[in-house]
């Protein structure tokens, strides 16, 4: 049993698609052909995965008292490039070098870092930006049209979808670029009339598939986040793709209300 | 005055002594050719028998201590004291002098030994008996290091060996300066005290050399350096001593220390953490203000405007459809105002309550850095401790190393005043006392005269180094000189000694002194000797090789033969002084 997939996306997403490892700085989506990202990072356990009962080895960090669920929760992995998780796990100096706490304390800093620069790159977020984030939405084929102007406010709409703190200040900041965001996509309607229809329907398709895999709450929001960065390799082409889900969010074209 | 010489073997050749002069004679026979046979005959242990009866060092393996005469003991009658007995020695028993005869007046009485009923002296008391009968030693010269010691004074009267026939005042080579000035001072009637106070002067001023040595070479423990150098690590030792004993005095130990450091640590690391969130707060709060003050009004109005441009008639129902928009539009932005406002809100309280909480920790450190900075750890007193006794054992070995030194100055103006007093003390003595000393030059310089029809002169100089004495006789060319100074010398003390209240009244020489000695000086040498001891009543005794009697050059009416109390010969053993034949170990 490892971690599922859900858990390694959103630990990629917090992570910034970058290896956690301080100085270490290795991108984890490298572009492919295909234009689809791919995932190269690693979930690497914090307390080991393995006891060395069976035919793998013990583990580094491995803990006895911790259950399997505990092993492979999001809370005891951590997002590496292959290097660093073998520098960690290499027993017994990475595992002296490398003990569970300082492990703890490198991810929570490097996921803290990621979202700052996530925040501040809010900033940056032009015509530019947005045209990149959202050009995969010209071959979604449109939805059918509802006119539904109904509103949820704010507050409530957050409430309903059971979204955290995190999630409340990354919506408050993508709404400072959320009038960017409709003049944007209104001034492409103004040639593709059915371009909003095209980009609500993208990530509908995803939201209900998230949905449909059973996550929710904080954790569906971010994945919601992650799919709207597509894998982009610069901080403002990523803000750029969360202000135009936030611009949904806010217009209720996406989430409950 | 010697009478006799005996011993308990009856081969021994038994002497008997006059006053005036005794002469042992040394015959070789025609049979032998040696040269030195007439060394076995035992002249030389004639004057050994009467040294050992005298109290002289008795070592085994050495002189008449051999195995050979494990069974002999020796006896000298002689007057001493006012008694006339005979004390005996024997050589396996040589601590224990038997003494026969009346003790009556003596200063020490002999013990009697329970079994055999003999009156005994031990050496040791025998040597003081001696002492006071022959050279009037006092029993006891109190806790004087260097005094008068009877056997170095007999051994100028009784000289014996090769090294007692080199100078007038030495009766062995290794004899040291200040027994040499002492004793013929003494001999001679001069204060004594001044050599002996001299020389302890003298060990004084080298032991304080010995010690500034010692201290220079590092050899002696403690502090090294000279008295500027150690003074100087003096006062830096005193300047720390103070300052770590002022440390110590003042230090407060917190039994928790290294917790209160933790929680300083702790408090910091949490005043920065929550000054960082609030700078990205402030940051996130700048934001959603200028997203507020930034809102435009909505957009959506450009399909109608497109069609008022066109000229075309807006139709109703997109014109309600249109309306929906706007009304969607505006709640949007309004939704959105609502929601940063209270955003807003949330963060500045956020903002206000981590500042609140920054004060508060701030304060709580303060208190903290206050015990820290007051108290100190346990280990630090004891460190502090350590180091404070370490400061004292330095400063106590530089203080104690400079009191010395200060002492070895002290003592060392102290000696040089105490020797520049004791050179003029002795000055002024030597000039009050030059009636006493005189008459030995007088008498050296009679005795010159009389061997060689020239003046002698015996100076005795008084100085910083002492008594210097030396004889001197004008005539040059002349072998033997040197040994006839050593006769008159001797003649003249023994003349010194007899006038004075139990004063040795005999003078024994080897044949040594005659060696290389002229003829007729032997001649003069034997008639003077006779002469002088003659008109006081004391002895010469001498033992001389039958060649070297001046048969030709004795005076008209001088008897020689007459003198000769014993003569040995090489013949046979039974001719020797023992009566038998010997041999000496290692010779
Ligand atoms: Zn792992
Ligand atoms: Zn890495």
């Amino acid at each position: 049993m490892s971690a599922t997939y859900a858990t390694k996306l959103l630990l990629a997403f917090r992570s910034g698609d970058t290896c956690a490892m301080p100085g270490c700085n290795c991108k984890l989506t490298p572009d492919s052909d295909s234009g689809y990202p791919i995932n190269v990072g690693e979930a690497a356990h914090i307390a080991g995965e393995h006891n060395g009962d069976g035919k793998k080895k013990r583990s580094a960090r491995y803990d006895p008292s911790m259950t399997d669920e505990q092993r492979n929760h999001y809370n005891n992995l951590i997002y590496l490039c292959s290097t660093c998780h073998t520098t960690i796990d290499a027993i017994p100096h990475g595992e002296n070098a490398y003990p569970v706490e300082r492990l703890h304390k490198i991810k929570a800093k490097h996921e803290e870092k990621v979202r700052q620069a996530m925040l501040d790159a809010f900033a940056d977020v032009g015509f530019p930006e947005l045209e990149e984030a959202t050009r995969w939405a010209t071959t979604i084929q449109p939805s059918v049209v509802t006119t539904d102007y109904s509103l949820l406010g704010l507050d409530d709409k957050i409430k309903k979808n059971d979204l955290d703190d995190d999630a409340r200040g990354v919506i408050a900041m993508g709404l400072g670029v959320a009038s960017e965001v409709s003049r944007y996509i209104e001034s492409v309607a103004q040639t593709d009339a059915e371009f909003p229809e095209r980009l609500k329907a993208g990530f509908l398709e995803e939201y209900w598939c998230l949905k449909k895999e059973g996550i929710k709450g904080g954790d569906l929001f971010e994945l919601m986040c992650r799919f709207a960065q597509r894998g982009f390799t610069r901080q403002a082409q990523r803000s750029a793709g969360l202000a135009v889900l936030i611009h949904l969010f806010e217009t209720c074209e996406v989430f409950e209300k | 005055m010697i009478h006799s010489v005996s011993a308990n073997q009856p081969s021994f050749h038994t002497v008997n002594f006059t006053t005036g002069l005794n002469v042992i004679l040394a015959e070789r026979s025609e049979a032998s050719t040696e040269k030195d046979t007439r060394n076995g005959l035992g002249k030389s242990t004639l004057i050994e028998i009467i040294d050992f009866c005298l109290g002289s060092r008795a070592r085994k393996g050495k002189g008449l201590v051999i195995e050979p005469l494990e069974q002999w003991a020796f006896t000298l009658e002689l007057t001493l004291g006012g008694n006339r007995v005979k004390v005996t020695r024997a050589v396996t028993e040589h601590n224990r002098i038997v003494v026969e005869g009346s003790t009556k007046g003596w200063i020490e009485q002999p013990d009697r030994d329970v079994k055999s009923g003999e009156m005994i002296y031990t050496v040791e008391r025998w040597r003081k008996i001696l002492g006071w009968a022959l050279f009037s030693i006092p029993m006891s010269t109190g806790s004087v290091k260097y005094k008068p010691s009877f056997r170095s004074l007999v051994s100028y009267m009784v000289r014996r060996g090769p090294s007692a026939y080199l100078s007038p005042f030495q009766h062995t080579a290794r004899q040291q300066t200040w027994d040499v000035q002492l004793h013929t001072a003494y001999l001679l009637g001069m204060n004594w005290e001044y050599p002996s106070r001299l020389k302890s002067l003298k060990d004084r001023e080298e032991g304080v050399k010995a010690i500034e040595t010692a201290i220079k070479t590092g050899a002696m423990e403690g502090a090294i350096g000279t008295v500027g150098e150690l003074e100087t690590q003096r006062i830096q030792l005193e300047q720390q001593t103070t300052s770590a004993k002022q440390a110590l005095d003042t230090f407060k130990v917190h039994p928790q220390y290294e917790s209160v450091q933790q929680d300083a640590d702790r408090f910091t690391q949490e005043i920065h953490d929550l000054a960082n969130r609030n700078v990205t707060y402030r940051r996130r709060l700048s934001r959603y203000q200028e997203s507020i003050k930034e809102e435009k009004p909505p957009a959506g109005m450009s399909l109608e405007r497109l069609y008022e441009e066109s000229g075309l008639l807006f139709p109703d129902a997109v014109k309600r459809s249109l309306d929906d928009v706007r009304v969607f539009h505006q709640r949007v932005v309004s939704n959105r105002r609502d929601f940063l406002e209270t955003e807003i809100t949330r963060i500045q309280k956020v903002i206000s309550e981590r500042e609140e909480q920054i004060k508060e920790l701030t304060d709580q450190r303060a208190e903290v850095l206050e015990v820290l900075q007051t108290h100190g750890a346990l280990q630090e007193i004891t460190k502090l401790q350590e180091r404070y006794v370490e400061l004292r054992g330095s400063l106590d070995r530089v203080q104690t190393r400079l009191r010395e030194m200060k002492n070895l100055t002290a003592t060392k103006r102290e000696v040089k005043a105490a020797k520049a007093e004791l050179v003029q003390t002795a000055e002024q003595d030597h000039e009050q006392r030059v009636g006493v000393w005189s008459e030995a030059v007088r008498l050296f310089n009679e005795h010159s005269q009389a061997l060689y029809k020239s003046p002698g002169r015996l100076v005795i100089d008084v100085g910083e180094k002492g008594y210097e004495y030396q004889v001197e006789i004008e005539r040059s060319g002349s072998e033997g000189i040197g040994k006839m100074k050593i006769f008159c010398f001797d003649l003249a003390v023994l003349q010194v000694q007899m006038q004075i209240p139990h004063g040795i009244d005999f003078l024994i020489h080897d044949t040594l002194m005659y060696d290389s000695v002229d003829g007729r000086q032997r001649a003069l040498a034997f008639e003077r000797a006779h002469e002088v001891t003659t008109s006081l009543g004391g002895q010469y005794i001498c033992t001389i090789n039958s060649d070297m009697v001046p048969i030709e050059d004795f005076s008209k009416g001088f008897d020689f033969q007459q003198h000769v109390q014993l003569t040995l010969s090489d013949a046979t053993p039974s001719d020797s002084l023992l009566g038998i034949h010997f041999e000496r170990p290692g010779k």
